[in-house]
C-alpha cells in the first residue's frame, strides 16, 4: 500500500515537472484560444504562441486580444487605422511577426507616406467569410478601422456556420441576423466549464491526439505503412499534401447573406471595405462584389506571377512542405498591399 | 522502421516472446528473418545489399583464414574492401565526386557535365559496411577465427537493433553472443526495459521536438537574431546529442531483451573537459573502430610527432566524410582533427584522465568548469559545419551571429535552450556519477515504475500527434 501511495505521489510530481518543462520549453502551450458568449472564439490576451508548421512562429497574442503589436479601441489622433481580417493566411502562424505582411504593410505605408498608420491582425485559422463578418461585427468594429482588407481565398464565399462562432442567416423580414446557437452546443458547455484544463499543456497534447483518433488517423499512426488505404479515411495530414488550388462553388443561400453583407458595408459612412481574393473565386462572386460596388483586388494574380522555375510562393525549406505563403511572398505581399491601398483609398 | 513509432514496439513486443518460446535452434532463424523485416520496411530492395555484404564477407571471411599465402590473404582482403567499399561508395559518394569533379572543372572554365545519377541512399549503409569490414580486417590480421555457421554471421550484419545507426559492433564481441542465444537474465531484461525508456524520452521529447525548432532555423538563417542563432546552435548540439544516444539505448535496450550486450557508444561527452575526452566519449564504436583500423594502421603515434599529427587529422578528415557526401562533413572533422592535434601538442607525453569524477582536476570544480566549457565551446562551432546545409549558410549563420542582429524572442530561446539544457544534464549528470547507464535498475522500485510510466506516457503522447522525426544519424 505504501509503495502504491508512494508511486501515485511520484507520478503526480514528474507530471507536474512535465508540465513546467512542456511550458518553459514551449513543447506545447497551453491554448491561446478561450470561448466568449458574444464574440465566440476568441484569443486570450497575453498567451504566447509557438507552432511549428511549415515554419517557425513564436509570438504572443496583445493585451487586447489580436496578433501583432497592440493598438487599444481608442484611436491615435490623425492615425489611418487598417484592419486584416482573413484565415491563416493572414494569422500568419508560419513566420515572425516582423516578417508577415502586417508588418511590411504598416512599415511601407509609414515610410512612403506622411499620415501614420497603425495596421491590425485579425486574421483567424479556418474563418470563412461569414466568420469574418460576425467577427468584424461583434469584436473588431470596436477598434473604429478607417478601412477593412478581407483577405479570402476561394471557398470563404461558402457561408457556413462554424463551431463555436455567431452564425449569419436571413430572417423573416429578409434582414440578416446572428445566430447564437453556439451557446447551445455541447462543445461551448465543455469549453465553459471545464475553462482551466485548456491552460494545461499536457490537455493540449491530449486534445491534438484525441483530434486525430476523430479525424480517422489512429489506424494509420499506430500501424504507418501496414494500414491498408481504405481504412485511412482522415483529411491529409501534412501541408505537402494539400494543394492550395481554389475550388469554386457557389450556392443560392451564400449569395443572399453576402449580398446583404455588402449592403452593409454599403451603408457604412465610415469604414471602406475591400474584398482581397487569395484564392481564385467563382466568376459569379466576382460580378455579385462588383455589382455591390465593393473594391476587389485578385492578389491571388500577382502572387501566382511570382513562381518561377526556381521560386515557389508556398514553398517552406525548412520544412520541406508546401503550405501558406513564405517569407519572400509576405514581403511581397505588404508591399503589393501597400501600394494598392495608396492607390484605392489613401490618395 | 523508425525506433520512434508505433510500428516498432509492436514489432518489439512480437518478436521478444516469440523467440524466445521456439527451441534454441530457431531463434537464429527467427531473428535474421524479423531483421531483414526491420530493414526492408524502409525498401525492401536494400536487403539485396545486405545480402551481397554477407555473402561475400562470410566466404572471403572463410577463405582468407584457411589461406596460407600472405599475399593471397591481402588480395582476399581488398576483394572484401572493394566490395563494400564499392557499394558504399556508389550508394553515397557518386554523386557528391561527381558534381565536386565539375564544380573543379568549372574553375578552369571547362564544361562537362558530368553523370548525376538519381540514387537513393540506403539507410544505415555506412554502419554495417564498417561492421562486416571488421569481421575480415580482424580475420586477416589473425585477431579472430571465422564463423562456421553463415546463419550465424547473416545475423551478426543484419541484426536488427544496431544495423541501422549502430553501436557499430565488433564481430569477436557479438559473433560468439549470437551464436547461442540464450534466455535474458532477469537483470538484463531490467536493464533493458530502462534503457529503452530513457532512450525513448531522449529520442522524441528532447531530441524531435528540438528539431523542430532547429531546423526552420538553419534552413532560413537570414531571419533570425544573433542570440536566436547561438541558442539555435546550441539546440541542436543537444538534439544530436540526445537524438543519438537516444536512439543507441534503444538499440542497447533492445538488445539486452534479446540476450545480447551491445557496446556503450555514448558517455556523457558534453561533461569532457577537453577534446581527446570528447572523442572518448562520443559515438565510441565509431571513434573506436576509426582508431583500430585507420589511425593505427596510419602509423598511430609510432612514427614521430608530426606523423602522429597527420594520421589524426587523415583520420577525422575521413570520418567526417563517413557521416556524409558534402565538404561541410570534411571541414567538421578536419576542425576535430586539428582541435585532436594541438590538444596532443599541449599535453606531450601526459595522457589525460577519463574517470568520471568532477574533481578530478587539480584545482578545483571551478576548473573543471572552465575546461568544461571551453571544450563545449569548441565542439559547438564544429556542429554549426555538421548541420548547416553549405558553406554559404554555414558562414552566413556565424556572421549573424557576430554582427550581433537583433533577436525579438531572445528571452523566450534563452529559457527555451537552458531547460532543455538542464533537462539533458539531469540524464548525463545521474548516469556520470552512477558510472553507469542502467543505474535506474538499482533505484527503489516505486520512484523507478514512476519515472517510466512518466517517460513512456509523455513520450507515446507526443509520438502519437507529432509527424515522427527520423534519427539523424539514418541519412549516414
Amino acid at each position: 500500500m505504501k509503495k502504491i501511495l508512494i508511486y501515485t505521489t511520484l507520478v503526480i510530481g514528474f507530471s507536474l515537472l512535465m508540465e513546467v518543462f512542456l511550458q518553459l520549453t514551449e513543447v506545447s502551450l497551453p491554448n491561446p484560444i478561450g470561448v466568449d458568449q458574444k464574440v465566440g472564439k476568441i484569443l486570450i490576451p497575453d498567451s504566447r504562441i509557438n507552432l511549428i508548421k511549415e515554419g517557425l512562429y513564436l509570438g504572443e497574442v496583445n493585451e487586447y486580444g489580436y496578433l501583432g503589436p497592440g493598438y487599444p479601441t481608442e484611436r491615435t489622433p490623425g492615425a489611418i487605422r487598417i484592419a486584416l481580417m482573413g484565415d491563416s493566411y493572414v494569422e500568419a502562424y508560419q513566420l515572425f511577426e516582423q516578417f508577415n505582411f502586417r508588418t511590411v504593410l504598416e512599415n511601407t505605408l509609414n515610410n512612403s507616406e506622411s499620415e501614420k498608420f497603425e495596421v491590425l491582425n485579425f486574421g483567424r485559422s479556418g474563418m470563412n467569410f461569414g466568420t469574418m463578418y460576425t467577427y468584424y461585427e461583434n469584436y473588431v468594429k470596436q477598434f473604429e478601422p478607417d478601412i477593412v482588407l478581407f483577405v479570402i481565398g476561394g471557398d470563404d464565399f461558402v457561408i457556413k456556420n462554424q463551431n463555436l462562432f455567431p452564425g449569419l442567416k436571413i430572417d423573416n423580414q429578409n434582414n440578416l441576423v446572428f445566430t447564437d446557437g453556439f451557446k447551445n452546443s455541447t462543445l461551448y458547455k465543455l469549453r465553459q466549464k471545464y475553462s482551466y484544463l485548456f491552460g494545461i499543456s499536457t490537455f493540449e497534447l491530449l486534445k491534438k491526439s484525441a483530434k486525430l483518433v476523430s479525424e480517422g488517423y489512429l489506424l494509420h499512426i499506430l500501424f504507418d505503412k501496414l494500414n491498408p488505404e481504405p481504412l485511412f479515411t482522415g483529411k491529409p495530414k501534412k501541408a505537402s499534401d494539400v494543394e492550395y488550388t481554389s475550388s469554386p462553388r457557389i450556392d443560392s443561400n451564400s449569395v443572399k447573406i453576402l449580398s446583404k453583407i455588402f449592403e452593409n458595408f454599403n451603408n457604412d459612412g465610415k469604414t471602406k471595405f475591400a474584398i482581397v481574393a487569395r484564392g481564385e473565386l467563382d466568376q459569379n462572386y466576382i460580378s455579385l462584389i462588383k455589382e455591390c460596388e465593393i473594391k476587389y483586388l485578385p492578389l491571388y494574380k500577382y502572387v501566382n506571377s511570382l513562381k518561377t522555375d526556381n521560386f515557389d510562393p508556398n514553398y517552406w525549406k525548412g520544412t520541406n512542405k508546401r503550405g501558406h505563403w513564405n517569407h519572400t511572398t509576405h514581403q511581397f505581399v505588404g508591399e503589393y498591399l501597400a501600394k494598392y491601398l495608396k492607390n484605392e483609398f489613401i490618395n | 522502421m523508425l525506433f520512434n513509432s508505433f510500428v516498432f514496439l509492436f514489432f518489439l513486443v512480437t518478436i521478444v516472446p516469440l523467440v524466445f518460446t521456439l527451441k534454441p535452434k530457431y531463434r537464429q532463424i527467427t531473428l535474421t528473418l524479423a531483421s531483414y523485416f526491420f530493414y526492408g520496411y524502409w525498401d525492401w530492395r536494400f536487403t539485396s545489399l545486405l545480402m551481397i555484404s554477407t555473402v561475400v564477407d562470410f566466404y572471403i571471411g572463410k577463405a582468407i583464414y584457411t589461406e596460407i599465402s600472405q599475399q593471397r590473404k591481402k588480395q582476399l582482403l581488398l576483394i572484401s574492401l572493394f566490395t563494400n567499399l564499392g557499394i558504399l561508395g556508389f550508394f553515397k559518394y557518386f554523386n557528391f565526386f561527381a558534381e565536386s569533379f565539375n564544380e573543379t572543372l568549372a574553375m578552369f572554365n571547362y564544361q562537362l557535365d558530368f553523370l548525376h545519377l538519381n540514387i537513393l541512399l540506403p539507410v544505415g549503409i555506412s554502419f554495417y559496411t564498417f561492421q562486416t569490414l571488421s569481421y575480415t580486417i580482424d580475420i586477416y590480421r589473425g585477431e579472430m577465427k571465422p564463423t562456421e555457421s553463415f546463419l550465424n554471421f547473416a545475423l551478426f550484419v543484419s541484426f536488427f537493433p544496431q544495423l541501422v545507426a549502430g553501436p557499430i559492433e565488433r564481430a569477436k564481441h557479438l559473433l560468439p553472443q549470437l551464436n547461442k542465444i540464450e534466455k535474458p537474465s532477469l537483470l538484463y531484461i531490467k536493464e533493458g526495459i530502462a534503457l529503452i525508456s530513457v532512450g525513448m524520452f531522449k529520442k522524441i521529447i528532447i531530441g524531435d521536438t528540438l528539431g523542430r525548432i532547429v531546423d526552420p532555423v538553419f534552413a532560413e538563417p537570414e531571419y533570425y537574431g544573433s542570440i536566436e542563432l547561438f541558442a539555435a546552435l546550441i539546440l541542436f548540439s543537444l538534439q544530436i546529442y540526445n537524438d543519438f544516444s537516444g536512439y543507441s539505448h534503444i538499440a542497447r535496450g533492445t538488445a539486452r531483451l534479446l540476450g545480447i550486450d551491445l557496446m556503450e557508444n555514448f558517455n556523457q561527452p558534453y561533461l569532457s573537459t577537453n577534446i581527446t575526452e570528447f572523442w572518448r566519449r562520443w559515438h565510441i564504436s565509431l571513434s573506436s573502430w576509426l582508431r583500430d583500423y585507420l589511425y593505427i594502421p596510419l602509423g598511430g603515434n609510432r612514427k614521430g610527432n608530426v606523423r602522429t599529427y597527420v594520421n589524426l587529422m587523415l583520420t577525422m578528415l575521413l570520418g567526417g566524410l563517413w557521416h556524409g557526401a558534402n565538404w561541410t562533413f570534411v571541414v567538421w572533422g578536419g576542425l576535430h582533427g586539428l582541435y585532436l592535434a594541438v590538444h596532443k601538442l599541449m599535453m606531450g607525453s601526459k595522457k589525460p584522465r577519463y574517470d568520471n569524477d568532477f574533481k578530478r582536476e587539480k584545482g578545483s570544480v571551478v576548473l573543471f568548469l572552465i575546461k568544461l566549457l571551453s571544450t563545449n565551446l569548441l565542439v559547438l562551432l564544429t556542429w554549426l559545419f555538421f548541420r548547416a546545409d553549405s558553406f554559404d549558410s554555414a558562414f552566413l549563420f556565424l556572421n549573424r551571429v557576430f554582427m550581433f542582429t537583433e533577436s525579438s524572442f531572445a528571452l523566450r530561446f534563452i529559457t527555451i535552450t537552458t531547460t532543455f539544457g538542464i533537462l539533458s544534464l539531469i540524464f548525463d549528470y545521474l548516469e556520470y556519477t552512477r558510472k553507469s547507464h542502467t543505474f535506474w535498475v538499482n533505484i527503489n522500485a516505486p520512484v523507478r515504475y514512476a519515472a517510466y510510466t512518466v517517460m513512456w506516457f509523455y513520450a507515446l503522447l507526443y509520438m502519437f500527434q507529432a509527424e515522427p522525426m527520423p534519427f539523424i544519424y539514418f541519412q549516414f
